[in-house]
């Protein structure tokens, strides 16, 4: 758009589409039109090119101004909409505007925002509007490089009204803005919460104990709460206010859980952590009292959402706190969460009236549910230090509540955590967390194959169908399958666990096994994949899509991470291929692949390679020659000119410049690089030639010891090699030589995988290729190499692929 | 703004060099750093260097920043560190002493998280992956540790070993040691003064490959896709060596390249690959560290540092700070400085201790940092459409209707009593005036 439309755009939309006194809008929703030209055409940049006149950049500001003049007229409207409208464009404008705009006005701006705020009669909807404003001017202010702040020390005035905002029973989307602008405060003018540093604590506290916040809004109140420590200056305010919460929670459960469990009990867990000098009723203060309307009558009513809030600050704050005790104390209260089971504890027993144990058996599940998601949160956003300081405290946690909880939600969230854990803790952690309670652990999945009797009841189902006379059986042939599958399906969900509870385990197994599956021992591997077979084939059949992807995907993950069995092999790829049937699905999808990259190629060499480490060993004749290749460098032959940047200019290693015309490209270590070199040394005579050539008598001899002298023992391969390659009786000859027959040897390689398909007929033509191979880089080679080069012929020669059987 | 930078130090001139390689300068040098092999890594903010001081029985790991260039106490102990390893992110350091103990400390807060007795002779060499330890000592052995296992007294004391693996991997020295994990069956590679490299399975600790060379090994690397190892050895020769030969069929069953290194004589004495396995440095005997490209397969830097030997190469990935929104806060300027602090504080006296070095995730955020008034008009529209005016004009009418017909009713309903009173009334006259008729 033309620079000089945009006054004219802004005038515009300022006589046709914004509202005034007179006119009052009609229709809010063409705002958004308003607030998308202004943002698109930059309109309150006032940036105008070089080449404009004077006249335009006057009438520029002229339209601003007028702009800007209106919104002001707005803002202090007594008409709500008129208001809220003014003071939300005004926000718009502290973005959009120039910074000398801004820098001249943001203090008037301030105070007519805040005025909005302060004031007592003012509706709920300019209040959260000018909350919303100011905080945009104060994001604005904070990015201005000025020394001196006009109007900051005017922000203390709009603590009050907003701390006001948390007591009085305002609208969420209000309080909401409210807690933005107050986390602003904090983060941007930190000096100007300070004072009131106890007050908004408290009031914050109050809000998150009263129970009654939506989620987002604890989520808020959370967030400003953990920023909250640092404007006090002192260096424990921080893990003290985060004890206060702690604290505050034990309380919480203390009362909550009065004749579930022992008291003292869990709250000696978290006063070992906390510092013993600090009592928990003088650090939570005037909080502390005031907490007690809330919590003597029905304490249990709002109970997890007062728990799950305090949790929600407690693990903002953990992320920011390196103190390990602090992390303990959270975990020694989600601790207490989880061990509770509901039955009163016989002493107190009496004390309790039906109504309370009722309500609070109803609400424990929840609050453990809550407690996992907290665990979980807290285990993905700890440092890696962190984690693994109290991941054997959250493991122990998990696998003792994993063997004895039995509701469904809370096992899948159980597991998810668990899974969580695993990925976090890593290599190293991951067997120690959950060693030898495998089995324990994943008690919902069929280590024992239980599962397994039914497919037998399935089958004499079958048999039994199989037995009806003809002409009865085809009246009841369209039924049998399905009513196969639903004997089948009925009882395994009968006597089972749930298959999302299955799935949960499936995919925490996975997580497991990924990690830490190559140290699991071979018996373990053997169970693990027997069980996830049948997890699988069960699935199939009952028609658990998901369970029966995550069964194949477990299975997949156990089997590569071992050295593979035979036995477990078959049975794999026979699941697999059942998994093919019908196509076209994500489990067909999958099993084709996984199909694919476990069948072994038909070619011996692949073979060998695909089995792994072990198995190489075993049958390793089948690589083809090439064995230690020596190569090597000189000094001399270095050129700083190669030097893409050369930082050594204080160099004084000169280096010699004699040899500066030799400046071929030093070693290299893939083969496809050492073949192009040879290539062009060998074929392009006259130029200079490789290092072999220009090796200093002594270093030629140092070259021709055999680098690699692979033990019989462990590697016989090398041993094979050798012998083929004639290196051993070799000794003395250049690397050139040995590099020629690595070479070959390679390309042989390649070729001896096509005589593997045919052997008999490419034989001799191979040969005769090769022995003309050998003969043109023979020839190639500069007189003064003739020697090795003999040597080398022979040993070519010798080396020959196909002499591994 | 990530920059992989290279550093080296050496203890014949006592300094740290760093050089950017990609801006083509060197950026600074640090003093005094007299670190001994494997004894520089990356923490959060800078790097940490164990120092060995030639007549002391006492060592220290010190601190440097990458925005400063004075040295910060980090820890002292009772005796000298040698190696020294740190987790990706830097958040936890582990240390080996000439004792043949291993340390553990917390970088943010500089404590000491445990300690254990490892080797009988100097730890000479450690490795990482993850929370999985592996050391190896002067008297040739290796040894496998669970970081895991070792932060946890209970599992610690249930165990039947502290480590999770020990073997004798060599006569001699062992000189390094690197934790290969990109495969799922793991492997690990030492290299040592008796003048192998050999490669042991880690889940069993069982001997799978042994690769003889014609010199002691100072230094091994391996590159990222875990298919070649580069060994450095004392006869100034790089040693390359295919790991594996699963590798694809382009490339052949070549089992052994060897390299070069340069002028004949000169050792190599570290080696260090670059994070994604393009460059791997190397530094000499002479005081030069050479950088080579192992895709073009060229040197490309020749870098000199001094004339002593080098024995620490690095290449560590520097994260510049992004002025954008750090710069906005004063918040982080006042509270939470990424720098490090000077206070030296014994770990012990004041286990509360602040964070000193601040990682980067732990800066406040404010929520959004979108224009909130935009979101509140936004929601306020939105609000305001949601209200219906045909349907609030058919709810009021319908409201009137219904009060409308309540208020006949209870119009009804009065005429109807009052009719009933006054037919009450009529009648009580009546039957008074009746009376009083009949005397």
């Amino acid at each position: 758009m033309d620079s000089e439309m945009k006054p004219k755009l802004l005038r515009l939309i300022l006589k046709e589409y914004m509202p005034d006194e007179k006119h009052p809008c009609s229709d809010v929703s063409i705002l958004s039109d308003v607030v998308i030209k202004v943002r698109t055409h930059k309109l309150l940049s006032e940036q105008p090119l070089p080449d404009m006149k004077k006249d335009f950049c006057d009438e520029w500001k002229l339209v601003v101004d007028s702009w800007i003049n209106r919104l002001l007229s707005l803002t202090s409207s007594p008409t709500p909409d008129n208001s809220w409208i003014g003071i939300c464009l005004l926000g718009l404008t502290c973005h959009e505007c120039s910074e000398n705009r801004f820098l001249a006005s943001y203090s008037l701006w301030l105070n007519h925002l805040q005025s909005r705020i302060q004031a007592p009669d003012v509706p709920c909807v300019v209040k959260g509007a000018s909350c919303a404003s100011i905080s945009d001017l104060l994001t604005r202010l904070s990015r201005v490089s000025i020394t001196k702040k006009d109007g900051i020390s005017k922000l203390t005035g709009i603590i009050q009204p907003l701390l006001n905002f948390l007591n009085d029973d305002v609208p969420t989307y209000i309080l909401e803005k409210a807690l933005s602008l107050l986390s602003n405060l904090i983060i941007f003018f930190p000096s100007s919460v300070c004072q009131h540093h106890k007050s908004v604590k408290s009031a914050m506290m109050l809000k998150i104990i009263s129970g009654n916040c939506s989620d987002i809004l604890i989520e808020r109140l959370g967030h400003a709460l953990a920023l909250l420590p640092k404007p006090k200056g002192a260096e424990n305010s921080g893990p003290l206010l985060l004890e206060e919460i702690l604290v505050c929670l034990d309380g919480q459960l203390n009362e909550a859980f009065q004749g579930f469990q022992e008291e003292d009990r869990s709250t000696k867990s978290l006063k070992s952590l906390l510092p013993s000098d600090n009592d928990p009723l003088e650090l939570l203060g005037p909080i502390g009292c005031e907490q007690s309307p809330f919590s003597t009558r029905w304490p249990e009513r709002h109970l997890v959402s007062r728990v799950s809030s305090l949790m929600v600050c407690c693990r903002n704050m953990l992320k920011n706190i390196t103190d390990p005790d602090l992390v303990f104390g959270f975990i020694a209260l989600v601790e207490r969460i989880l061990t509770i089971d509901g039955t009163p504890s016989l002493s107190q027993c009496s004390l309790m009236t039906v109504l309370r144990q009722e309500l609070i058996f109803s609400e424990i599940p929840r609050l453990q549910l809550h407690s996992l998601e907290m665990l979980k949160s807290l285990i993905e956003g700890l440092n890696a230090i962190q984690l693994l300081q109290c991941s054997p405290a959250v493991a122990k946690l998990l696998n003792r509540y994993l063997m004895r909880c039995k509701l469904p939600d809370q096992r899948i969230k159980a597991y998810s955590t668990l899974k969580s854990l695993l990925n976090s803790v890593g290599a190293g952690g991951v067997h120690h967390a959950i060693k030898d309670k495998i089995r324990n652990i994943f008690v919902d999945l069929d280590f024992n194959h239980v599962a397994g009797e039914y497919s037998d009841t399935l089958k004499t189902t079958a048999e039994e169908l199989k037995s009806i006379p003809l002409s009865k059986k085809r009246k009841v042939s369209g039924a049998a399958e399905q009513l196969v599958h639903h004997v089948f399906k009925d009882k395994l969900s009968h006597h089972s666990a749930p298959v999302h509870v299955k799935l949960a385990a499936v995919d925490a197994l996975e997580a497991f096994l990924i990690r830490g599956g190559y140290m699991i021992n071979q018996e373990l591997r053997r169970d693990v994949g027997n069980m996830l077979i049948a997890e699988a084939t069960n699935a199939r059949k009952a028609g658990w899509t998901e369970l029966h992807l995550a069964s194949l995907r477990a299975l997949l993950s156990s089997f590569i991470s071992s050295v593979r069995e035979r036995s477990l092999y078959i049975s794999i790829s026979q699941t697999l291929r059942e998994g093919m049937h019908p196509g076209g699905t994500n489990v067909s999808e999958f099993c084709r692949r996984a199909f694919y990259i476990l069948k072994l190629p038909p070619y011996p060499n692949k073979r060998l390679h695909s089995i792994g480490w072990e198995e190489d060993q075993h049958i390793s004749t089948a690589h083809p020659g090439g064995e230690a290749q020596n190569f090597r460098f000189d000094e001399s032959v270095f050129d700083h000119d190669m030097l893409d940047v050369d930082f050594s200019s204080n160099d004084d290693e000169a280096e010699p410049q004699e040899n500066a015309n030799h400046s071929e490209k030093p070693s290299a270590p893939s083969i496809s690089k050492l073949q192009d070199e040879l290539q062009h040394v060998h074929t392009s005579s006259g130029t200079p030639q490789y290092p072999v050539n220009e090796c200093a008598p002594n270093s030629t001899v140092d070259c021709a010891v055999p680098y690699v002298q692979p033990l019989d023992s462990t590697d016989p391969m090398d041993k094979t090699s050798r012998k083929q390659t004639g290196l051993e009786a070799c000794g003395a000859e250049g690397f050139v030589t040995t590099t020629t027959s690595s070479n070959i040897s390679s390309q042989d390689a390649n070729e001896s995988r096509d005589e593997a398909m045919d052997p008999a007929q490419d034989q001799n033509d191979f040969e005769t290729r090769r022995s003309a191979l050998v003969e043109s880089i023979a020839a190639t080679l500069p007189d003064s190499d003739e020697e090795s080069s003999d040597d080398q012929l022979p040993d070519i020669v010798d080396a020959d692929p196909d002499s591994d059987d | 703004m990530e920059a992989e930078i290279l550093i080296a130090s050496s203890p014949a001139d006592g300094a740290v060099s760093c050089w950017d390689l990609k801006a083509g300068c060197e950026r600074r040098r640090y003093k005094p750093c007299g670190s001994p092999p494997h004894g520089i890594v990356s923490v959060a903010g800078g790097f940490a260097s164990s120092q060995l001081t030639e007549g002391k029985s006492s060592g220290s790991i010190f601190y440097w920043s990458w925005n400063k260039a004075q040295v910060e106490v980090m820890s002292r102990q009772n005796e000298p560190i040698g190696p020294l390893v740190s987790d990706v992110k830097g958040t936890f350091i582990v240390g080996g002493g000439v004792s043949g103990d291993i340390y553990l400390w917390e970088v943010a807060s500089k404590r000491l998280l445990v300690k254990w007795h490892a080797h009988y002779t100097a730890v000479s060499c450690l490795d990482l992956y993850e929370s999985l330890l592996v050391s190896g000592s002067n008297d040739g052995w290796i040894r496998v540790w669970s970081i895991y296992l070792m932060l946890d007294d209970e599992l610690r004391e249930k165990a039947k070993q502290p480590y999770d693996l020990s073997f004798q991997a060599h006569f001699q020295k062992v000189t390094d040691v690197k934790l290969c994990f990109s495969t799922p069956y793991p492997f690990i590679v030492s290299a040592s003064e008796d003048n192998m490299c050999k490669i042991w399975r880690l889940a069993t600790g069982e001997l799978i490959r042994e690769i003889k060379l014609p010199s002691a090994v100072n230094a091994i690397s391996v590159d990222p896709l875990e298919e070649v190892i580069y060994a450095g050895a004392r006869d100034g020769n790089i040693y390359v060596r295919e790991i594996n030969a699963t590798s694809s069929s382009s490339s052949g069953h070549v089992k052994d390249i060897i390299g070069s290194s340069l002028k004949q004589g000169i050792g190599v004495t570290c080696l260090a690959s670059s994070y994604d396995g393009s460059l791997l440095a190397f530094g000499l005997e002479n005081g030069m560290i050479r950088v080579w490209d192992t895709r073009a397969s060229k040197l490309v830097h020749s870098l000199k540092h001094t004339t002593g030997p080098i024995n620490n190469v690095q290449f560590i990935t520097h994260k510049t700070p992004q002025n954008s929104y750090e710069s906005a806060t004063a918040f982080l300027r006042k509270h939470g400085s990424t720098l490090p602090s000077h206070s030296i504080t014994s770990p012990r006296d004041n286990p509360r201790i602040e964070a000193a070095v601040r990682l980067p995730s732990s800066s406040p955020q404010p929520l959004e940092p979108v224009c909130e008034s935009l979101r509140f008009m936004m929601e306020q529209i939105e609000h305001h459409q949601r209200r219906d005016p045909k349907l609030e004009c058919t709810q009021g009418v319908e409201k009137l209707t219904s009060s409308l017909q309540q208020s006949n009713q209870m119009n009804q309903q009065w005429k109807k009593i009052n009719e009933d009173l006054y037919q009450f009334c009529v009648d009580q006259i009546l039957s008074h005036s009746e009376n009083n008729d009949r005397p």
